[in-house]
Protein backbone atom coordinates (compact mmCIF):
# COMPACT_ATOMS: atom_id res chain seq x y z
CA UNK A 1 0.00 0.00 0.00
CA UNK A 2 2.71 2.61 0.80
CA UNK A 3 4.64 1.43 -2.09
CA UNK A 4 2.07 2.65 -4.03
CA UNK A 5 1.02 5.74 -2.16
CA UNK A 6 4.72 6.94 -2.05
CA UNK A 7 4.87 7.57 -5.31
CA UNK A 8 1.60 8.97 -6.31
CA UNK A 9 2.26 11.76 -3.88
CA UNK A 10 5.45 12.54 -5.12
CA UNK A 11 3.95 12.84 -8.61
CA UNK A 12 1.07 15.36 -7.18
CA UNK A 13 3.95 16.92 -5.51
CA UNK A 14 5.55 17.47 -8.59
CA UNK A 15 2.96 18.56 -10.80
CA UNK A 16 1.68 20.67 -8.24
CA UNK A 17 5.47 22.47 -8.33
CA UNK A 18 5.54 22.63 -12.32
CA UNK A 19 2.36 24.36 -12.12
CA UNK A 20 3.20 26.67 -9.65
CA UNK A 21 6.07 27.90 -11.87
CA UNK A 22 4.63 27.90 -15.28
CA UNK A 23 1.20 29.64 -13.88
CA UNK A 24 2.38 32.44 -12.32
CA UNK A 25 5.22 32.85 -15.08
CA UNK A 26 2.22 32.79 -17.99
CA UNK A 27 0.65 35.16 -15.96
CA UNK A 28 3.31 37.72 -15.91
CA UNK A 29 4.39 36.97 -19.56
CA UNK A 30 1.06 37.38 -20.25
CA UNK A 31 0.45 41.10 -18.72
CA UNK A 32 3.54 42.40 -19.74
CA UNK A 33 3.53 41.07 -23.79
CA UNK A 34 0.06 42.81 -23.54
CA UNK A 35 1.24 45.90 -22.52
CA UNK A 36 4.04 46.20 -24.75
CA UNK A 37 1.70 45.58 -27.71
CA UNK A 38 -0.29 49.07 -26.53
CA UNK A 39 3.41 50.66 -26.51
CA UNK A 40 4.36 49.38 -30.31
CA UNK A 41 1.08 50.06 -31.42
CA UNK A 42 1.38 53.39 -30.17
CA UNK A 43 4.39 53.76 -31.77
CA UNK A 44 3.53 52.72 -35.24
CA UNK A 45 0.51 55.06 -35.41
CA UNK A 46 3.19 58.06 -34.29
CA UNK A 47 5.76 57.06 -37.08
CA UNK A 48 2.98 56.95 -39.44
CA UNK A 49 0.84 59.99 -39.02
CA UNK A 50 4.17 62.25 -38.74
CA UNK A 51 5.41 60.28 -42.14
CA UNK A 52 2.13 61.37 -43.64
CA UNK A 53 2.18 65.25 -42.34
CA UNK A 54 5.91 65.82 -43.10
CA UNK A 55 5.18 64.35 -46.95
CA UNK A 56 2.05 66.81 -47.10
CA UNK A 57 4.18 69.52 -46.33
CA UNK A 58 7.61 68.53 -48.94
CA UNK A 59 4.77 68.35 -51.31
CA UNK A 60 3.04 71.42 -50.47
CA UNK A 61 6.21 73.13 -50.54
CA UNK A 62 6.87 71.30 -53.52
CA UNK A 63 4.16 73.07 -55.70
CA UNK A 64 1.19 72.36 -57.42
CA UNK A 65 1.24 68.73 -59.04
CA UNK A 66 4.21 67.21 -57.04
CA UNK A 67 3.08 63.65 -55.38
CA UNK A 68 4.52 61.29 -53.32
CA UNK A 69 3.49 57.61 -52.71
CA UNK A 70 4.10 56.15 -49.10
CA UNK A 71 3.64 53.14 -48.45
CA UNK A 72 2.72 51.86 -44.30
CA UNK A 73 2.28 48.43 -42.97
CA UNK A 74 -0.99 50.00 -41.13
CA UNK A 75 -1.00 47.86 -37.43
CA UNK A 76 -3.99 45.85 -36.19
CA UNK A 77 -6.29 48.43 -34.14
CA UNK A 78 -6.85 50.91 -36.44
CA UNK A 79 -10.53 51.29 -36.62
CA UNK A 80 -11.00 55.13 -38.30
CA UNK A 81 -8.99 57.41 -39.58
CA UNK A 82 -10.02 61.14 -41.09
CA UNK A 83 -9.36 64.62 -41.69
CA UNK A 84 -10.74 67.50 -39.16
CA UNK A 85 -11.06 71.58 -40.26
CA UNK A 86 -8.17 70.54 -43.11
CA UNK A 87 -5.69 70.42 -40.82
CA UNK A 88 -5.97 67.60 -38.49
CA UNK A 89 -4.68 64.18 -39.00
CA UNK A 90 -7.05 61.83 -37.04
CA UNK A 91 -6.49 58.16 -35.91
CA UNK A 92 -9.02 56.09 -34.41
CA UNK A 93 -7.35 52.85 -32.40
CA UNK A 94 -9.20 50.64 -30.26
CA UNK A 95 -6.23 48.53 -27.95
CA UNK A 96 -6.02 46.76 -24.89
CA UNK A 97 -6.35 50.36 -22.89
CA UNK A 98 -9.69 50.79 -24.79
CA UNK A 99 -10.46 53.58 -27.46
CA UNK A 100 -8.42 56.43 -27.91
CA UNK A 101 -7.57 59.41 -30.81
CA UNK A 102 -3.76 60.12 -32.38
CA UNK A 103 -4.11 63.18 -33.87
CA UNK A 104 -1.60 65.01 -36.01
CA UNK A 105 -1.40 68.43 -36.36
CA UNK A 106 -0.69 70.03 -40.21
CA UNK A 107 0.66 73.85 -40.10
CA UNK A 108 -2.44 76.15 -40.83
CA UNK A 109 -0.99 77.14 -43.93
CA UNK A 110 -0.79 73.42 -45.00
CA UNK A 111 -4.34 72.36 -46.11
CA UNK A 112 -5.38 68.51 -45.97
CA UNK A 113 -7.83 66.85 -47.60
CA UNK A 114 -9.15 63.30 -49.22
CA UNK A 115 -11.05 62.47 -51.63
CA UNK A 116 -14.17 62.62 -49.78
CA UNK A 117 -16.52 64.56 -52.01
CA UNK A 118 -19.14 65.31 -49.32
CA UNK A 119 -20.42 68.68 -48.14
CA UNK A 120 -18.76 68.23 -44.91
CA UNK A 121 -15.33 67.91 -46.34
CA UNK A 122 -16.44 70.31 -49.47
CA UNK A 123 -17.68 73.23 -46.92
CA UNK A 124 -15.81 72.52 -43.64
CA UNK A 125 -12.72 70.38 -44.04
CA UNK A 126 -14.12 67.34 -42.25
CA UNK A 127 -13.01 64.89 -44.59
CA UNK A 128 -13.15 60.91 -44.26
CA UNK A 129 -10.11 58.79 -44.82
CA UNK A 130 -11.63 55.57 -43.76
CA UNK A 131 -9.50 53.71 -46.49
CA UNK A 132 -6.71 53.82 -44.52
CA UNK A 133 -7.95 52.16 -41.49
CA UNK A 134 -7.48 48.27 -41.30
CA UNK A 135 -4.65 46.01 -40.97
CA UNK A 136 -2.08 45.96 -43.41
CA UNK A 137 -0.12 47.63 -46.31
CA UNK A 138 -1.43 50.90 -47.65
CA UNK A 139 -0.26 52.85 -50.19
CA UNK A 140 -1.09 56.43 -49.51
CA UNK A 141 -0.81 59.34 -52.38
CA UNK A 142 -0.15 62.30 -50.58
CA UNK A 143 -0.28 65.40 -53.69
CA UNK A 144 -0.46 69.09 -53.61
CA UNK A 145 -3.41 70.02 -55.78
CA UNK A 146 -5.19 73.12 -56.75
CA UNK A 147 -9.03 73.49 -55.70
CA UNK A 148 -10.49 77.02 -56.56
CA UNK A 149 -7.66 79.06 -56.40
CA UNK A 150 -5.94 77.25 -53.21
CA UNK A 151 -3.26 74.63 -53.17
CA UNK A 152 -4.18 72.08 -50.99
CA UNK A 153 -2.70 67.95 -50.43
CA UNK A 154 -4.74 65.74 -50.90
CA UNK A 155 -4.45 62.33 -48.95
CA UNK A 156 -6.17 59.19 -50.48
CA UNK A 157 -5.13 55.74 -51.03
CA UNK A 158 -4.02 54.30 -53.56
CA UNK A 159 -4.67 50.57 -54.90
CA UNK A 160 -2.06 48.00 -56.10
CA UNK B 1 -11.33 -6.65 8.12
CA UNK B 2 -7.35 -6.25 7.68
CA UNK B 3 -8.06 -4.85 4.18
CA UNK B 4 -10.83 -2.33 5.35
CA UNK B 5 -8.34 -0.97 8.07
CA UNK B 6 -5.42 -0.58 6.04
CA UNK B 7 -7.86 1.27 3.48
CA UNK B 8 -9.28 3.11 6.71
CA UNK B 9 -5.68 3.79 7.78
CA UNK B 10 -4.77 4.77 4.13
CA UNK B 11 -7.63 7.20 4.00
CA UNK B 12 -7.08 8.92 7.27
CA UNK B 13 -3.44 9.35 7.03
CA UNK B 14 -3.84 11.35 3.48
CA UNK B 15 -6.73 12.73 4.56
CA UNK B 16 -5.05 14.81 6.80
CA UNK B 17 -2.51 15.03 4.73
CA UNK B 18 -4.37 16.78 2.65
CA UNK B 19 -6.11 19.14 4.78
CA UNK B 20 -2.51 20.15 5.99
CA UNK B 21 -1.82 21.18 2.37
CA UNK B 22 -4.68 22.86 2.04
CA UNK B 23 -4.14 24.91 5.11
CA UNK B 24 -0.98 25.71 3.97
CA UNK B 25 -1.97 27.01 0.53
CA UNK B 26 -4.52 28.97 2.18
CA UNK B 27 -2.27 30.56 4.73
CA UNK B 28 0.21 30.95 1.78
CA UNK B 29 -3.01 32.62 -0.15
CA UNK B 30 -3.57 35.02 3.14
CA UNK B 31 0.08 36.21 2.90
CA UNK B 32 -0.33 37.53 -0.49
CA UNK B 33 1.82 34.95 -1.80
CA UNK B 34 -0.23 34.28 -4.63
CA UNK B 35 -0.42 37.82 -5.95
CA UNK B 36 1.80 37.45 -8.30
CA UNK B 37 0.49 41.00 -9.66
CA UNK B 38 3.01 43.02 -7.64
CA UNK B 39 5.70 41.14 -8.94
CA UNK B 40 4.73 43.09 -12.23
CA UNK B 41 6.36 46.54 -13.19
CA UNK B 42 4.46 49.53 -12.49
CA UNK B 43 3.73 51.42 -15.53
CA UNK B 44 2.27 54.59 -16.72
CA UNK B 45 0.97 54.17 -20.62
CA UNK B 46 0.40 57.09 -22.68
CA UNK B 47 0.47 57.78 -26.62
CA UNK B 48 3.81 58.93 -27.52
CA UNK B 49 2.56 62.48 -28.52
CA UNK B 50 1.81 63.24 -24.66
CA UNK B 51 4.60 60.74 -23.13
CA UNK B 52 4.57 60.00 -19.38
CA UNK B 53 7.47 61.19 -17.62
CA UNK B 54 6.56 60.14 -13.98
CA UNK B 55 3.89 58.77 -12.54
CA UNK B 56 2.98 58.07 -8.61
CA UNK B 57 0.04 57.05 -6.36
CA UNK B 58 0.26 58.95 -3.27
CA UNK B 59 -1.59 57.63 0.07
CA UNK B 60 -1.54 58.02 3.75
CA UNK B 61 -3.73 61.37 4.23
CA UNK B 62 -2.61 62.59 0.80
CA UNK B 63 -4.52 60.10 -1.65
CA UNK B 64 -3.70 61.41 -4.74
CA UNK B 65 -2.94 60.29 -8.83
CA UNK B 66 -0.16 62.36 -9.86
CA UNK B 67 1.42 62.01 -13.16
CA UNK B 68 3.55 64.47 -15.61
CA UNK B 69 2.53 64.85 -19.52
CA UNK B 70 5.04 66.26 -22.01
CA UNK B 71 3.13 67.82 -24.94
CA UNK B 72 5.06 65.95 -27.93
CA UNK B 73 2.11 66.86 -30.73
CA UNK B 74 3.76 69.35 -32.10
CA UNK B 75 0.81 72.29 -31.58
CA UNK B 76 -0.42 74.13 -28.35
CA UNK B 77 -3.41 72.69 -27.07
CA UNK B 78 -6.32 73.52 -24.34
CA UNK B 79 -7.13 71.05 -21.75
CA UNK B 80 -11.10 71.04 -21.78
CA UNK B 81 -12.27 68.38 -18.93
CA UNK B 82 -10.42 64.66 -17.54
CA UNK B 83 -12.16 61.71 -16.44
CA UNK B 84 -10.80 59.27 -14.25
CA UNK B 85 -12.14 56.00 -13.21
CA UNK B 86 -10.87 52.22 -13.22
CA UNK B 87 -12.69 48.48 -13.37
CA UNK B 88 -13.26 47.56 -10.10
CA UNK B 89 -16.67 47.64 -8.41
CA UNK B 90 -16.24 50.50 -6.52
CA UNK B 91 -14.20 52.59 -9.36
CA UNK B 92 -12.22 55.21 -8.59
CA UNK B 93 -13.50 58.93 -7.35
CA UNK B 94 -11.51 61.62 -8.36
CA UNK B 95 -11.34 65.58 -7.74
CA UNK B 96 -10.62 66.62 -11.27
CA UNK B 97 -7.51 69.23 -11.32
CA UNK B 98 -9.04 72.31 -13.02
CA UNK B 99 -9.25 72.87 -17.16
CA UNK B 100 -6.86 74.99 -18.64
CA UNK B 101 -5.96 76.70 -21.55
CA UNK B 102 -2.45 76.92 -23.89
CA UNK B 103 -0.68 74.08 -22.74
CA UNK B 104 2.82 74.27 -25.26
CA UNK B 105 4.22 72.02 -27.16
CA UNK B 106 7.62 70.61 -25.99
CA UNK B 107 6.18 71.70 -22.28
CA UNK B 108 5.62 69.10 -19.34
CA UNK B 109 2.71 69.49 -16.85
CA UNK B 110 1.78 68.10 -13.81
CA UNK B 111 -1.55 66.50 -12.79
CA UNK B 112 -2.94 65.51 -9.63
CA UNK B 113 -6.21 64.13 -8.97
CA UNK B 114 -7.44 63.69 -5.19
CA UNK B 115 -9.17 59.94 -5.32
CA UNK B 116 -10.83 57.75 -2.73
CA UNK B 117 -12.62 54.12 -3.63
CA UNK B 118 -10.84 51.78 -6.88
CA UNK B 119 -8.79 50.23 -4.85
CA UNK B 120 -6.74 53.38 -3.67
CA UNK B 121 -5.32 51.66 -0.12
CA UNK B 122 -1.51 51.98 1.03
CA UNK B 123 0.74 49.53 -0.40
CA UNK B 124 -1.72 47.89 -2.51
CA UNK B 125 -1.10 47.85 -6.24
CA UNK B 126 -4.32 49.58 -8.29
CA UNK B 127 -4.52 51.16 -11.80
CA UNK B 128 -6.25 54.00 -13.02
CA UNK B 129 -7.88 54.81 -16.78
CA UNK B 130 -7.09 58.38 -17.37
CA UNK B 131 -8.86 60.38 -20.04
CA UNK B 132 -8.27 64.00 -21.46
CA UNK B 133 -10.07 65.77 -23.43
CA UNK B 134 -8.25 68.48 -25.64
CA UNK B 135 -8.49 70.86 -28.57
CA UNK B 136 -6.15 72.53 -30.53
CA UNK B 137 -6.62 76.80 -30.39
CA UNK B 138 -5.06 76.74 -33.76
CA UNK B 139 -7.91 74.82 -35.14
CA UNK B 140 -11.51 76.52 -36.15
CA UNK B 141 -14.06 75.44 -33.80
CA UNK B 142 -11.77 74.59 -30.88
CA UNK B 143 -13.00 77.53 -28.79
CA UNK B 144 -16.80 77.56 -29.70
CA UNK B 145 -17.70 73.79 -29.60
CA UNK B 146 -16.58 70.10 -29.27
CA UNK B 147 -16.61 69.25 -32.97
CA UNK B 148 -12.78 69.28 -33.36
CA UNK B 149 -12.38 67.83 -29.52
CA UNK B 150 -9.81 65.02 -28.74
CA UNK B 151 -9.58 62.03 -26.15
CA UNK B 152 -6.26 61.50 -24.75
CA UNK B 153 -6.45 58.12 -22.81
CA UNK B 154 -3.68 56.26 -20.99
CA UNK B 155 -3.75 53.98 -18.34
CA UNK B 156 -1.61 53.91 -14.76
CA UNK B 157 -0.40 50.43 -12.57
CA UNK B 158 1.08 51.36 -9.81
CA UNK B 159 1.20 50.76 -6.29
CA UNK B 160 -0.56 53.20 -3.48
CA UNK B 161 2.87 54.47 -1.56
Amino acid sequence: MHKKAQPALEYLMITALVLGIIVPTTYILFRTTSESNVKILYSQINQIGNNIIDTAETVFFSGEGSRIVLEVNMPKGVTNVKILANRELVFDIVSELGTAEAVFFSKATIPIISDDSTAGCINNGNCGLSDLAGEGLKRINIEAIDVSGTLKVRIMEVEG
Amino acid sequence: MSKSQASLEFLTTYAWAFVGIMVTLGALYYFGVFDFSRFLPQECIFPSQFECVAFSFVGGATDQIRFRLVNNAGETINVKRYSISNDLPIPLSCTNPSAFNGWLAGEERDFAFTCSGGGFIDNERTEAEISITYCAPATAGCTTGSAVDHTLSGKIKAVVT
